[in-house]
């Protein structure tokens, strides 16, 4: 566990204690940094920290809600940790492709993806024949490169087909 | 209009028009170049209004097509892992901000209704890749066979798939008429910390076979309506079963298994007490188990699965659609006989099938659907679950002798990995082991004892036509069998590649 993970955790209990003792102004100080840490590790796409946080959140979250007769305040928290949870689940679920430079240097699936489709469009199988990759390395890729801006990709019929987009440089 | 809605309409008339559809699909198949001048015009008008895009459409079966395909691909941002660059300047026609408030619309539908479309009288419309699939689309890797009957409308789309109301699947029992059964797609809304569509996730199974000995799962006989009937009985195991889901906590599962009927009411109720008290710290996010629930009013039992959430609320249930009746050779293998001794020629299993198939959202696991023992092997649901690959997990409690990678069970999960492209789990229980091995014992047929119990089989679908499924299977001794649980996580680089089937004799 990094240390910034067991900031986060003991950020997390301090929330729990203070629910429990009912000092809601202690309780409300830690959510909002725990609010403010999710969104500074959404914005920098820090993957490992929002799984930290989730981690903390989805604990508090069912503490909390393991507690017999729970009032209004407590229900009140219950029900911001959960939306800060899902804000977070909703950030860890999505993510921003690699930039064109690391997607496509030498020797890396992306940049045999894209030089096998400088002899024109073709299909993901297509691809893995021409490259020689894996159909998991085409796969894994194309998605990625799509999301860059590198190819763009169409139906025909059953198939996919992918392009480079004009203007892209394998 | 929501596209959503126009991709019902459109689906619907594609749906009617199936052979010539195919016809279609096979010509843009041979013209990429066309099919991509197509696609554009029909993006074209969906960027100015889904109205435009309907009215383009017409009734032109063509262009029906085309349109439904852009719709698809407007959905397409949200069935990836990898944020659109909206502000590309290479690449102005991308969708992540084309018609913004129908996309809000849409997420917003899906949580608040679990569909997009607005009617769901014709069925569901969801996403078709689960969560595992977010990152890879197994459709882009793993293309449609060329032939006239591998021709399915579904394969024509990415990212939607129609959940229809209802699905025909067989008789209950032989001679019996088929019955419908209904489908829902439901997710589960819960708090989640796991990120099953980040490809690095390798979550851990463990399987608690729960019924050891022979004794722990009683196989009750009796004659009803002139033919013979079995019923079985599990033992209330709550310490055991509750020393399970510790020791699994302590080892780092996340999934646990209970096979086919293994737990009864007093079991249960420890699993989820056991559950309850790993929930903050624990890493168990959900238990399936499979029960057998009396029923309350003089009926049959129903023969279940109950899903549990990290605090062991029961969250979810799939009853067993068909029932498993046994011919002369399996009761002369699991020695099943009645009270005066005399070997069984048939039992039939004493239950209530269930009317509903259910395939499950979860947020810390994926799709997960659920198929009792004998619902594997039945021509549906498996084959519409197959044909839709949109399933993360196939899960399959069983009651019976050890699994191989040989058996039934590997047969038909080997099958519904390969042709659904989904993980699959089977797990079993040890009792009916100790029956199989006394009538090997008795008909000298020594070499097929069980000593290694196979509880759990795992399988990992191939990647492409060119790759082999994976396969790991989970042993207990049969003579002693502690710890009482398995646990593997999910590595399948690790596991041996499964060979293809050998044909049938006589193919």
């Amino acid at each position: 566990m990094s240390t910034l993970d067991s900031a986060f955790q003991r950020v997390g209990d301090d929330l729990l204690d203070a629910i429990g003792r009912q000092d809601w102004t202690v309780a409300d100080a830690e959510l909002e940094t725990l609010a403010q840490e999710a969104v500074a590790a959404t914005v920098a796409n820090r993957r490992d920290d929002l799984a930290a946080l989730a981690r903390v959140a989805a604990r508090c979250h069912t503490a909390l809600s393991l507690r017999d007769d729970p009032g209004g305040e407590d229900l009140h928290r219950l029900g911001q940790l959960r939306a800060l949870a899902v804000m977070i689940a909703a950030a860890r679920g999505r993510t921003p492709p690699r930039p064109a430079e690391s997607l496509t240097a030498p020797g890396t699936p992306g940049a045999a993806v894209l030089a096998a489709l400088r002899s024109g469009p073709q299909t993901c199988p297509a691809l893995v024949e021409a490259t020689g990759l894996s159909a998991e390395e085409v796969g894994g890729v194309l998605p990625e490169l799509r999301a860059a801006g590198l190819i763009h990709s169409w139906p025909a019929g059953r198939l996919t087909v992918n392009a480079l987009r004009s203007g892209s440089s394998p | 209009m929501h596209p959503a809605d126009l991709f019902m309409r459109l689906w619907r008339r594609l749906e009617e028009h199936r052979d010539e559809v195919r016809i279609l699909a096979q010509g843009l198949e041979a013209d990429h170049a066309g099919a991509g001048r197509l696609a554009e015009e029909a993006a074209d008008r969906l960027r100015r209004s889904v109205r435009t895009l309907e009215e383009w459409a017409g009734s032109d079966l063509g262009r029906s097509l085309a349109a439904a395909q852009a719709v698809d691909a407007w959905f397409a941002p949200l069935t990836s892992r990898y944020d659109v660059r909206a502000d590309d300047p290479l690449a102005p026609e991308l969708p992540a901000e084309r018609l913004p408030a129908e996309r809000l619309e849409a997420r917003r539908r899906l949580n608040r209704d679990g569909c997009f479309n607005a009617d769901p009288k014709d069925g569901q419309l969801i996403l078709r890749p689960g969560l595992l699939a977010r990152a890879m689309n197994i459709r882009e890797t793993a293309p449609p066979g060329a032939d006239h009957d591998a021709f399915d409308p579904v394969d024509l789309f990415a990212n939607l798939l129609v959940v229809p109301p209802t699905l025909t699947i067989g008789a209950e029992r032989e001679g019996d008429q088929e019955r419908r059964i209904a489908v829902e797609y439901r997710r589960i809304v819960a708090v989640s910390d796991q990120d099953p569509s980040d490809p690095a996730w390798t979550p851990v199974i463990g399987v608690v076979p729960l019924a050891e000995a022979e004794d722990d799962l009683a196989i009750r006989q009796f004659r009803r309506d002139g033919e013979d009937w079995y019923d079985p009985a599990p033992r209330d195991f709550s310490r055991r079963a509750a020393d399970a889901i510790a020791g699994l906590a302590q080892q780092g599962a996340n999934f646990v298994l209970f096979p086919e009927v293994s737990v009864q009411a007093d079991t249960l109720a420890a699993i989820r007490e056991a559950m309850r008290a790993q929930a903050v710290d624990g890493p168990i996010r959900y238990a399936l188990v499979g029960v057998k629930e009396e029923a309350q009013e003089g009926g049959r039992p129903r023969n279940r699965a109950l899903l549990l959430d990290r605090r062991g609320a029961v969250i979810a249930g799939q009853t067993k659609l068909h029932c498993w009746d046994l011919d002369s050779d399996q009761c002369r293998s699991y020695d099943l006989r009645d009270r005066n001794g005399r070997l069984l020629d048939c039992a039939r299993e004493d239950i209530e099938t269930g009317d509903r198939f259910t395939l499950f959202e979860l947020p810390d696991l994926g799709r997960l659907a659920v198929a009792i023992c004998e619902d594997l092997g039945r021509t549906q649901p498996s084959a519409w679950i197959a044909s839709g690959m949109m399933v993360d997990w196939l899960v399959t409690p069983v009651m019976d002798s050890g699994l191989t990678a040989e058996r039934w069970q590997a047969k038909e999960g080997a099958e519904s990995s390969r042709a659904g492209y989904c993980r699959v789990i089977v797990a079993n229980s040890m009792a009916l082991s100790h029956r199989f091995n006394r009538y090997c014992r008795t008909n000298g047929e020594e070499d097929s004892v069980i000593e290694a119990c196979g509880v759990a089989l795992m399988f990992q679908p191939r990647a492409s036509e060119a790759g082999a499924p994976h396969v790991a299977c989970l042993t207990l001794p049969l003579s002693d069998p502690a710890p009482g649980h398995v646990c593997a996580r999910w590595t399948p680089g690790d596991w041996p590649a499964l060979p293809d089937p050998e044909p049938e004799e006589g193919e």
